[in-house]
């Protein structure tokens, strides 16, 4: 009967139309999808693989901004590839949607060295102690900022805790050159908020932990960073040129990822070449944590082609691929050996990012965090732009958690009983 | 003479056809700048030395031509199908008495109010049951039948003489050939326009496809073209050589018929 | 049951109607009982983790700041944009009307154009155009006006993006309205003229009435698409800034395909649906209408 209904609904959508039904899924080639510029740097890499180990390989570009929604609508039309580069916080929802395949089987064929990543990326995709993705690159935020119009303020070396740094802000500011930090970016918030040292989420992840004292005061903290004039209040679509800002001086100070290291470099005017510098975040007492990011390669559970696709992770992920991605993208690779044969070391600029990754913590690992961090960056922008006390907007952010988080208690609360 | 009221308008449309017409206009220009021109935010006027390499670019490296045809063969499918299930439908609303037919015209014209996309997140799930998703069969079918096609023929086909299908039924002529030798040619305007339009709209759809498709092989220009903007925000040029190849397609296709859609869609439209 | 022979007309609209209910009502009645459950990723996963919730999410939708934000956003797009497109269609269709005019023919085209164009192809371009330093500040600037942050600050983004859609849609409604202006005879104006009647009172007593029935159409139809704005604010602002451009099929999109909460979003679409219906019953009942 169903079966019937279904081949009529078929032949009725048909009309002539599922003859050109193409995509051809070619039974051999392991698919991949990555975002970003990473995306197109494996397109070169694959066919390196391709070269050496004659295993046909097709890679697909996503662009980061609509991937979320690309690739759980992939998921939903049991069309994602086999392989997956996934931003690590992405990982816990792809678990809960059971898509991964857990890795150790394979690590352990193909005896690879887990010790040789960042601790902080591998903790980041290992749920409930399963490692459900081989590290590729790193990622974390720390502060850029112009050493000579520090130095002509004064100060001889960047800040290492925050009171020190609201030294100098309120020095620079007043002088012109703030600090850029877009109100519609979760990210410094969240990597303040992880300073505090208590966890953002409460009970294993269900509720909403922001109305903790250490991390109102860590709200309170970043809020009053525009309070006191030392950032602007502009969200990132209103600095569209952040490179000539900075090379203005618009501001001296900015929180950002890696992929600044090449640009920098590349669209800063050849004066300010050795002007700029990078550092870790301030904290409460010496550098403070950031939020950890990055991406990884995960294999998915619906492959038909496990072992060969974890044989292109495997290559993807070794340490001389990862020099090669890092020189063609700039990306920070996620093994620390690649660090040492690629002079990242020896780079004061890229060093900080090492140092910042040695502290750096994951943020919440549920799959509704993203929608929670959106949602403190909301918060935050409430906060700052009057409309709402603090201690109202954090009420109402740990409402919205709670809410977001009701199914997950409901899942725990059925799985105990 | 000319009256003032002429003058003031020649002068209002001569206007308001340069604003409506200089983005577009703008576009062509950038895209053919080469890439240093078009790097200021924003890009100049006139581009310093005109050039299709961004067009080149576009079809050697960034897919472009498959994209074209992507678009050629949803758009052309969707009209070709809308034309089938629509015309035949508001013909027989129009023209052919059958039990409940007013009844359910008037369900179908309240119906219209119902916005399409209620139905989107459930048509997912039916494309993924059919195996339609990830294929031109996915991107069009919801534009095999529509409400409003069916009430665009409808309306068109009231103003069939009834005199003329009599005469051919008491000639002996069965229903479908009256269809097909009779009221077809004379709603041959009614078709036009209601293909074009629907063409149009396949062609310029973003919403669904975008959700249908996740394969990068089967993207239609829009979803292209936005995929470019995104990942390629310093190529304005580029980009916007993307939105020249998705744009000028359908606009001479509605130059060149702009004589018969243009009366189709009065006569379907003015009725009341 | 007895086996009736099938009227051919019924055979006819048969199709289509298959179509129509498989492919639409089908769906929609479909959306309807996911408004009633809890669908989200985790019933994605598995269907065991799916819950009837009965009118939860309608409830909770009430209660979501964002959801009363797109719904103010979506109000102020519908009611400024609708009107003002319609009011230009409407000068134009009448500028196009005034018999003396040359190069009809080329305006009317030049006109049309836009509607034609892709959506996402012309919002890249005017993304440069309300840019900073954009024809719109080059504008502001010769009249010596301060430049505006159109896209880029919550209180200019939502009428940048009603310019935008104004622009790009105009010119279907000028030509509906174009062709029920020339089924108004013209010795109405002639007559009117002869009794000392001038412009507004024409306008006010002979165009108005003559072209009221597709007028109210056009503004039916054009009131409920402006409700139903999607593509202008996702391709132009992501719904920000500070959320200043989240509409209710943005939010219902991000909802639903970002986050995938389905049981969430199919109730914020029945919530637009409800709107609409609202505002098709403020129609004068009058006359038959379209029909």
């Amino acid at each position: 009967m169903k079966l019937d209904r279904r081949h009529l609904l078929a032949s009725a959508a048909a009309a002539g139309a599922i003859g050109l039904t193409s995509c051809s899924r070619s039974s051999g080639a392991i698919q991949v999808w990555a975002m970003g510029v990473e995306g197109e740097a494996l397109g070169t890499l694959a066919e390196r693989f391709m070269r050496d180990r004659g295993t046909e390989v097709v890679v697909q570009a996503l662009p980061w901004s609509s991937a979320h929604e690309k690739l759980l609508t992939a998921f939903a039309a049991d069309s994602l590839p086999d392989v997956l580069a996934l931003g690590n916080t992405w990982v816990p929802e792809f678990v809960a949607l059971d898509a991964l395949e857990p890795l150790e089987p394979f690590v352990a064929a193909h005896r690879i060295d887990l010790n040789k990543d960042f601790a902080v990326a591998r903790r980041s995709v290992t749920i409930a102690d399963k490692l459900y993705g081989l590290p590729w690159y790193v990622d974390t935020r720390l502060l850029y900022y112009r050493r000579d119009l520090l130095k002509a303020a004064g100060f001889d070396r960047i800040a290492v805790t925050r009171s020190e740094w609201d030294r100098q802000l309120s020095v620079l500011s007043r002088a012109g050159h703030g600090l850029l930090m877009p109100i519609n970016e979760y990210e410094p918030l969240v990597a303040f908020s992880l300073q505090a040292g208590a966890p953002l989420l409460l009970d294993n992840g269900t509720r909403g932990g922001f109305r903790q004292p250490a991390v109102r005061q860590a709200f309170a903290y970043v809020a009053s960073l525009y309070d006191r004039g030392f950032a602007p209040v502009v969200t990132n679509t209103e600095v569209p040129d952040i490179y000539g800002s900075f090379a203005r001086g618009d501001f001296a100070f900015l929180i950002s990822g890696p992929w600044n290291l090449g640009e920098f470099a590349q669209r800063l005017p050849a004066d300010l070449h050795d002007a700029w510098a990078t550092a870790p975040l301030p904290g409460l007492s010496g550098a403070g944590a950031s939020l950890a990011g990055g991406v990884s390669l995960c294999l998915m559970r619906a492959s038909r082609n496990k072992a060969r696709a974890f044989a292109v992770i495997d290559y993807i992920c070794n340490a001389r691929q990862q020099q090669i991605l890092h020189r063609t993208t700039g990306d920070l690779p996620a093994d620390q050996m690649a660090w040492f044969d690629t002079g990242l070391m020896r780079d004061p600029r890229s060093k900080a990012f090492f140092d910042q990754l040695m502290i750096a913590k994951p943020p919440p690992m549920v799959p509704e965090w993203e929608r929670i961090a959106n949602e403190m960056a909301t918060a935050l922008e409430r906060i700052v732009r009057g409309v709402e006390p603090l201690d109202a907007a954090l009420a109402r952010l740990d409402a919205f958690a709670d809410a977001v988080l009701a199914k997950r208690r409901w899942m725990r609360g059925r799985a105990q009983a | 003479m000319k009256s003032r009221r002429a003058i003031l308008a020649e002068l209002f449309l001569t206007a308001a056809s340069l604003m409506a017409l200089f983005p577009l206009a703008w576009m062509v220009s950038v895209s053919l700048m080469p890439p240093h021109d078009a790097v200021g935010f924003p890009p100049p006027l006139w581009p310093s030395h005109p050039t299709l390499a961004n067009y080149r670019e576009l079809f050697a490296h960034q897919n472009m031509g498959r994209y074209v045809l992507n678009s050629l063969i949803v758009a052309s499918l969707a009209t070709v199908l809308s034309l089938a299930f629509n015309v035949a439908a508001g013909y027989a609303f129009a023209k052919l008495r059958f039990a409940g037919r007013d009844r359910i015209f008037r369900g179908l014209l309240a119906a219209l109010i119902i916005p399409g996309q209620l139905s989107m997140l459930p048509l997912f799930f039916l494309m993924k049951e059919l195996g339609l998703l990830n294929s031109y069969g996915g991107v069009v079918v919801p534009f095999m039948a529509s409400l409003f096609g069916i009430f665009l023929v409808r309306q068109y086909a009231l103003g069939l003489p009834d005199e003329m299908l009599q005469a051919a039924r008491v000639d002996g002529a069965s229903e479908v050939q009256i269809f097909l030798k009779i009221v077809l040619p004379n709603l041959r305007p009614i078709m036009v326009t209601l293909g074009v339009f629907t063409f149009l709209s396949a062609w310029n759809d973003f919403l669904w496809p975008l959700i249908v498709l996740s394969h990068d092989q089967l993207y239609t220009l829009p979803l292209a073209v936005a995929s470019l903007s995104r990942e390629h925000v310093q190529d304005s040029a580029m980009v916007m050589a993307g939105a020249v190849v998705t744009t000028a397609p359908v606009l001479v296709l509605f130059l060149a018929l702009q004589r018969h859609y243009v009366r189709g869609l009065l006569a379907g439209s003015v009725k009341g | 049951m007895r086996t009736r022979r099938l009227s051919p007309g019924f055979l006819f609209a048969a199709p289509a109607l298959f179509v129509l209910t498989v492919f639409f009502f089908g769906p929609v009645c479909a959306a309807f009982v996911m408004s009633l459950t809890d669908f989200d990723i985790y019933a994605l996963a598995s269907l065991h983790n799916l819950r009837f919730v009965g009118f939860a999410n309608y409830l909770d939708l009430l209660q979501t700041p964002l959801f009363w934000r797109a719904f103010a956003n979506t109000c102020y797009f519908a009611f400024v944009g609708a009107p003002l497109s319609i009011a230009v269609s409407l000068i134009a269709a009448m500028a196009l009307n005034v018999p003396a005019v040359r190069l009809k023919s080329l305006h009317r085209t030049a006109l049309f154009a836009p509607y034609v164009a892709s959506l996402v192809a012309a919002a890249v371009v005017w993304r440069y155009l309300l840019g900073s330093g954009g024809a719109f500040d080059e504008i502001l600037h010769a009249i010596g006006l301060p430049a505006v942050d159109w896209l880029g600050d919550p209180r200019w983004s939502m009428p940048a993006i009603i310019l935008f859609a104004v622009w790009k849609n105009f010119g279907y409604n000028m030509l509906i309205l174009l062709a029920a202006l020339q089924n108004v005879p013209q010795d109405l104006y002639d007559a009117a003229r002869v009794d000392g009647a001038g412009p507004w009172m024409r306008f006010h007593h002979v165009t108005v009435p003559g072209i009221a029935p597709s007028l109210w159409l056009v503004a039916l139809l054009t009131t409920a698409g402006y409700f139903q704005i999607f593509a202008e604010p996702y391709v132009m602002t992501q719904g920000g800034p500070a959320q200043s451009t989240v509409t209710l099929l943005y939010f219902m999109y991000q909802d639903g395909f970002k986050w995938w909460n389905l049981g969430h979003a199919s109730a914020t679409a029945f919530i637009l649906f409800a709107v609409l219906v609202g505002l098709s019953l403020l129609r004068p009942r009058t006359r038959e209408g379209v029909a």
